[in-house]
């Protein structure tokens, strides 16, 4: 099992694409057998399809990502690409994709079928899978995967983002590029692989039960309008925004609202959901679903803990794996778009606190609209304001 | 970050080290059950037994067995034993997923409908789900298959421990194989001993024995010349005194020994001295004929000394046309004349 990243800042997406598969084969000594693409939506998804296929890339599973990706080399913020090859001839890996149309559910279980089929491996249950999709239906497609594969399977990946939720993301394989979909990766690699998966926010005392909602909109709370009950959670974070409705992502960062999903030994862990907009009519929208009955729990966070989070994460998933970094051929990040655009001039403290935990191993990071990964317990989740970091052993 | 950030954090990786060493002990018990019913089963088939029992509280799989390379086709695994009729008839012919498994891999099925190499195994069973662990050693190809009917019911955790036990139940095993090996080698080797030591007691015996009939044989020589020894008494006459009874073996011997003996010393005359002989009955009459005529076929004549009165009177009543003296003496005297 053999690991490199690049990235290129390359403005043509055909030259950018040369550049950074020509160095992933370079370090690999071969063409990659998987190929995770991560790219600003500068770049055209089929200029990007079209490059890729061009090159000889294999197996590719593409998404775009808020701004850039970051790396062992460093973060790109301003519309680069970046690129996760791994070679294993003694594993399969096997890449399907698939438009949510109005079932979500069924399109990742199309997706996952299409991936298991391409990796030749039916029937066997994959180390772990890679999951991709549009933003607004990933847990629909985390059940529609579990539906055949159960829960046994950690699902780790990002939604599809662009630069300013104008709904300009894009999934690829080198079959298609799509809009509104989900694209899937069952890997059955040669080696070892362990993944963490953490909020990085602590509970306040802040509480409440949901009694409207429609998907991802939080109508009410204990009877209250949610817009109302969040502001007055959070002293007045998004006061300005209310009566007219709108944007309010940068201001509720910090303040995720969280949901329980387990614990461990008494303490509680929660995935979280972002409130991206507030409506006129004094609802929140999240990037994440809300039922009717959930109990909601104000997260708090620091800037300072997202500049360092990422390499605590990087941590936790070494120590899961019994890992030390030269044991690692290399390692995927997942970070919220919504924490990087909040410490946007301090990325190069996140990408330092990754270098000094996985010492010399290559990663790729990008920046998601929704994470999904597989908690302690082993629940997989999509939540908001998520970190995952996925090591892969050398051996 | 607040304080309590960070405390949560560390509770956090505290639950997480905790999540962790309870993985581990998992594992190191897994492990341990099944060493003990290795160790405690003693020789390879009795292992396969106790491994399917020891194992299924940890892996949960509702049936299993130990899959062997077919005696008949090397290309077909089939259980030798199972607690499942579905898994007694499997005949897993080799292919891609067979070969990883017994390659080391261990690996879940979430769905046999869908895997080729085993779509059988479900069409005809309500198996829907499968776990196969690799349990080959350097003297015998074999796995574990446990299976269950629901589907997706095995997952990574299962594999990772099932993983864990396989590679060092396989190193137990080789030894174990070894011992065995070992162990029938030194029982083929005690064997042989033993079987060297019988042959040589046997060789030793044949000797003694072969050394007896010599003996015997030599001895039997002297007594049929005592019985009827061959002495020349004159340039080509010989004089056989019979002793003690002469029943056909010893006629068949005296007679070899006699015409022997006129032909090697052309011999002329030969007396047979009845002296010392006490039957009389009909058929030494017979007896006394037939070497007299095989002693005239040679050319030579047979002349009859030291006749007892009943032989005589037998001897007058059959054909027999011989010289006859009432001593040996008589008749060397009568020769010699």
């Amino acid at each position: 099992m053999r690991v490199a990243t690049a990235q290129s800042h390359e403005s043509s997406t055909a030259s950018a694409i040369r550049a950074a598969f020509d160095a992933i084969v370079d370090e690999l000594g071969g063409a990659p057998d998987w190929l995770l693409v991560q790219s600003a939506i500068r770049h055209e998804p089929e200029a990007l399809r079209s490059a890729l296929v061009s090159v000889g890339a294999r197996r590719v599973h593409g998404a775009s990502s808020c701004l850039g990706v970051m790396s062992q080399a460093g973060v790109d913020t301003a519309g680069g690409l970046g690129m996760f090859g791994i070679r294993d001839a003694r594993g399969s890996f096997g890449v399907g994709m698939a438009a949510l149309d109005d079932d979500p559910a069924a399109a990742a279980g199309a997706a996952l079928q299409q991936a298991i089929d391409a990796a030749d491996r039916q029937g066997e249950l994959p180390a772990l899978i890679w999951l991709s999709a549009s933003p607004g239906h990933e847990e629909a497609c985390i059940a529609g995967i579990e539906a055949m594969l159960g829960q046994g399977v950690p699902i780790v990946g990002g939604s599809a983002a662009d630069d300013s939720v104008a709904g300009d993301w894009y999934l690829l394989t080198l079959d298609a590029n799509l809009g509104d979909a989900v694209v899937v990766t069952a890997l059955y690699p040669s080696t070892a692989l362990h993944s963490a998966f953490q909020s990085g926010y602590a509970p306040t005392n802040e509480r409440g039960r949901v009694t409207a909602s429609e998907g991802r909109t939080l109508i009410s709370v204990d009877g209250e309008p949610a817009a109302a009950v969040y502001d007055a959670w959070t002293d007045g974070a998004i006061a300005a925004a209310r009566p007219a409705g709108g944007n309010i992502l940068a201001s509720t960062t910090l303040f995720p609202i969280g949901r329980r999903v387990g614990e461990l030994a008494g303490v509680a862990y929660y995935r979280l959901a972002h409130p991206e907009s507030v409506t006129p009519e004094g609802a929140l929208r999240l990037f994440a679903d809300v039922a009717v009955g959930d109990e909601l729990v104000l997260m708090r966070g620091t800037s300072e803990a997202l500049r360092t989070r990422a390499g605590r994460v990087a941590a936790d998933a070494l120590a899961l794996a019994r890992l030390r970094p030269n044991e690692a051929a290399g390692a995927l990040v997942i970070f919220c778009a919504g924490c990087m655009l909040t410490i946007r001039d301090e990325l190069d403290d996140v990408v330092a606190s990754l270098r000094e935990v996985l010492d010399g191993v290559p990663f790729l990071g990008c920046f998601t609209f929704g994470e999904q990964g597989c908690f302690v317990g082993g629940e997989n989740c999509h939540g908001n304001l998520m970190i995952s970091v996925t090591v892969f052993a050398k051996a | 970050m607040s304080n309590d950030e960070l405390l949560r954090e560390s509770v956090s990786r505290l639950e997480q080290a905790l999540a962790a060493e309870r993985s581990r002990r998992d594992e190191a018990e897994a492990t341990l059950a099944g060493l003990r019913c290795i160790t405690d089963a003693g020789d390879l088939a009795a292992t396969d037994a106790a491994l399917l029992e020891g194992l299924q509280p940890l892996l949960r799989y509702q049936a299993a067995a130990i899959l062997l390379r077919s005696r008949e086709d090397g290309e077909v695994f089939a259980a030798t034993s199972a607690d499942h009729p579905a898994l007694l008839t499997l005949r897993w012919r080799s292919g891609p997923l067979l070969e990883r498994v017994l390659g080391g891999q261990t690996v879940a099925l979430f769905d046999l409908r869908r895997t080729p190499e085993l779509a059988a195994l479900a069409e005809t069973s309500d198996i829907r789900s499968a776990l196969c662990v690799p349990l080959s050693t350097s003297t015998r190809a074999a796995l574990l298959l446990g299976v269950h009917d629901q589907p997706a019911f095995f997952t990574q955790r299962q594999v990772a421990l099932a993983q864990g036990f396989a590679q060092t139940a396989t190193r137990v095993l080789e030894n174990l194989g070894a011992r065995e090996h070992l162990h029938r080698r030194q029982i083929a080797e005690e064997q042989a001993a033993a079987l060297a030591r019988t042959n040589a007691a046997l060789r030793e015996q044949v000797a003694t024995i072969g050394a007896q009939l010599d003996t015997i044989h030599a001895q039997q020589a002297q007594i049929q010349r005592l019985r009827a020894p061959v002495l020349q008494v004159g340039p080509q006459t010989l004089v056989v005194p019979v002793v003690g009874e002469l029943d056909q073996e010893a006629l068949v011997e005296i007679t070899e020994t006699l015409l022997h003996a006129i032909s090697e010393r052309r011999a002329r005359r030969v007396i047979l001295d009845l002296t010392g002989f006490e039957s009389a009955d009909a058929a030494i009459a017979d007896r006394l004929r037939s070497l007299a005529r095989a002693i005239a076929l040679l050319g030579a004549r047979c002349v009859l000394t030291g006749l007892r009165p009943a032989l005589a009177l037998t001897l007058s009543d059959s054909a027999l046309e011989v010289m006859a003296f009432a001593t040996l003496a008589d008749a060397v005297a009568a020769i010699r004349d």
